[in-house]
């Protein structure tokens, strides 16, 4: 067992798109629950500055909606995507850890939390079923960021969720 | 036989475009357009809004220039209550939103050059796909890499001390703004956020040079690559300051024509539907915006950093000026059309919002405490300024209820629409002409035409994600002979 000191939990998205605001209201659910050590960052999409970011953190979990069929919500670990075509002016999260790595040489243990979403036009306000996800995925994130365990992460990532 | 390429998706812009290209028998290109596919009717979705939301609401368009509609919104509002247009604000109001814009213009800009561009100027046209892009270019400019990072977030922390948050930024409000900028904030951004002397202005400036160096010793050997890429003459609208000096927060309506002659000459920003009417064609859900004087034939103009330069008599920077001087000497003070130089003006503009950001900071008003002003409410709005993509108009008309009934929008992207065809069209003659298939080196040709405008196709189509990009090729009787994909 392993403790961290420094935790990142960066939700994206719109929160003007409903449940596309998914990962931006679970990263506010995790601040308000002032846990030592963890800070949390928001932003409507990723992009170069949060390779600097991520190399300052021991662990970063990103938060997101997603469309992909998922039960609620689903933890992955991320890898770097080394064969990045950068296509937008925003950047992938595998991207933004290949650019960690590349330009400060860190690569620190990052996770993907997909929130499930099913509606994103253009109205302030989550769908009842992108709340329940994502409260469910908030529970589900204090409860291993209480544990303060890096491999418990790895564990669970394994393990069925939702 | 004729024939027609379709080139989908444009990667490294957003929304989602085809660029679609006609041979004829004898496989010379006839026509290219790029099609906008996707329109989501944001115009509608404001109305019936208390006008108040209006600087919040917008910023629902576009994750990649909130700012600029935020500030545009918040210029509307400002009319609406009665604290006049771009001059009747309390001094910390009005220099408190030129910092968010001008730290916006710099990230923005910073982003574009670093990012999106640099990788087809450090490699070519024809490099490995695989290379040519930002790990390839930190993999041979790391240094480089890492002060893009740092530039990027600098603007960032700029547009969150300024606007208040990163998301939906409540800092512009209707007759003002709801902050000042602290001492500590201000020291920071002067020596060093966070104690780090690389986030310092003065770097900024340096690194502003540097990056401005590097783009001056790429033209002197690739002279005529940057010069002969998709140039076409056009006319050139911007807003500029009464004075002419560059101005990317307020002014008054001016154009040129290819010639440099006046065409629009300073007129209130108020008055824009006087001045510029939009054409709807088929094919595209962006609309054309045109010069109404001029027909839709002949009205057509560019907007942003090339025109920008192109219109302004000089730039109130000293470290720009010079930039600019060079800039307009090239072309012996007549009007530059060479697509590939707006990375150039995009870079002399971000020294110019560098050194306004210093200047601003500098600037005892910033601390002042009068942040709103208050005046006769009326029905109607009208808020423009030069977003990092060019002019922004923003236009709102609202009841006895303070909801909006009206709202009318021409973004950056969208006043660049005609230029980016023509740019498409040149691209595709040159490299297209005499093929009947669609090679790496010829998407991204297509793609660096389009890119060199820096189109923000979520604002443009009111739609947010990626911008794949799909060429096709037609022949004369309209059969598909050939069709590329990226990014879908």
């Amino acid at each position: 067992m392993s403790s961290y000191p420094s935790v990142l939990v960066y939700g994206f998205g719109n929160p003007g798109r409903e449940d596309d605001g998914a990962g931006v209201a679970l990263a506010e659910r995790i601040k308000s629950a002032a846990l030592p050590g963890v800070t949390t960052d928001t932003n409507y999409q990723l992009n170069v500055e949060d390779a600097l970011l991520l190399a300052e953190h021991d662990l970063v979990i990103f938060a997101d909606a997603t469309r992909n069929p998922v039960d609620g919500f689903r933890l992955s670990r991320l890898e770097p995507d080394a064969s990045v075509s950068f296509t937008t002016h925003a950047m992938s999260p595998g991207s933004v850890l290949a650019l960690c790595s590349q330009l400060y040489g860190k690569t620190p243990p990052v996770y993907m939390l997909e929130i499930g979403g099913v509606s994103f036009e253009m109205r302030e306000g989550m769908s009842v079923e992108g709340v329940e996800n994502m409260e469910a995925a908030g529970a589900f994130l204090l409860n291993l960021l209480r544990e303060r365990n890096v491999e418990r992460f790895e564990e669970t990532v394994k393990l069925p969720q939702g | 036989m004729a024939q027609k390429i379709t080139i989908e998706p444009v990667t490294r812009v957003e929304g989602h475009g085809k660029v679609t290209i006609h041979l004829d028998d004898n496989h010379q290109v006839t026509e290219s357009r790029l099609h906008i596919v996707e329109f989501r009717g944001f115009e509608r979705f404001v109305c019936g809004r208390p006008f108040w939301e209006a600087p919040v609401l917008v910023q629902r368009l576009c994750g990649i220039c909130p700012v600029s509609h935020h500030l545009a919104a918040a210029k509307a509002m400002d009319m609406l209550v009665g604290a006049g247009d771009g001059n009747g604000l309390t001094p910390v109001a009005e220099k408190m939103r030129r910092l968010m814009h001008y730290g916006q213009i710099f990230q923005s800009h910073v982003l574009h050059f670093f990012h999106l561009a640099s990788p087809d100027l450090l490699f070519g046209l024809d490099a490995d796909p695989e290379r040519r892009n930002v790990i390839g270019v930190i993999l041979e400019h790391p240094e480089l890499a890492k002060q893009a990072v740092l530039m990027r977030k600098y603007g960032q922390e700029i547009i969150a001390a300024t606007a208040g948050k990163k998301i939906h930024g409540t800092g512009a409000i209707p007759g003002g703004i709801n902050k000042n900028l602290s001492i500590e904030e201000r020291d920071a951004f002067l020596h060093g956020i966070n104690g780090n002397p690389d986030l310092s202005i003065d770097k900024m400036i340096e690194w502003s040079e540097s990056a401005l160096a590097l783009l001056k010793d790429y033209h002197s050997s690739h002279t005529e690559f940057l010069d002969g890429f998709a140039a076409f003459p056009s006319n050139h609208l911007s807003l500029v300051r009464p004075d002419g000096a560059l101005d990317l927060y307020h002014g008054v309506i001016r154009a040129v024509d290819a010639q440099g002659k006046r065409i629009v000459n300073d007129v209130d920003s108020r008055d824009y539907l006087e001045i510029v009417a939009e054409e709807v064609r088929s094919w595209s859900y962006m609309k054309f915006p045109y010069i109404k004087e001029l027909g839709k034939e002949n009205g057509w103009y560019r907007v942003g950093p090339l025109a920008r330069l192109n219109v302004c008599d000089f730039i109130p920077t000293p470290k720009a000026q010079k930039e600019f001087e060079r800039f307009r000497a090239y072309t012996q003070g007549k009007p530059n059309h060479m697509s590939m130089h707006y990375h150039w003006a995009r870079l002399i503009e971000t020294l110019h919002a560098a050194e306004m950001m210093k200047e601003l900071l500098l600037d005892p008003d910033l601390q002042k405490t009068d942040l709103v002003t208050k005046g006769e409410r009326c029905g109607e709005g009208i808020g423009l300024l030069e977003a990092p993509r060019g002019t922004l108009f923003h236009h709102y008309r609202v009841n006895e209820q303070d909801l909006i009934t009206m709202c009318n929008l021409i973004v950056s992207t969208t006043n660049n629409n005609e230029p980016m065809n023509r740019a498409v069209n040149a691209a595709a003659v040159a490299q297209m002409t005499g093929k009947a298939e669609i090679t790496e080196p010829m998407m991204n040709a297509v793609e660096v035409a389009i890119r060199a405008y820096d189109p923000c196709l979520s604002c443009a189509t009111h739609a947010m994600g990626q911008m794949p990009l799909e060429v096709t090729l037609y022949d004369a009787a309209g059969a598909m002979i050939d069709q590329q994909r990226k990014g879908m």
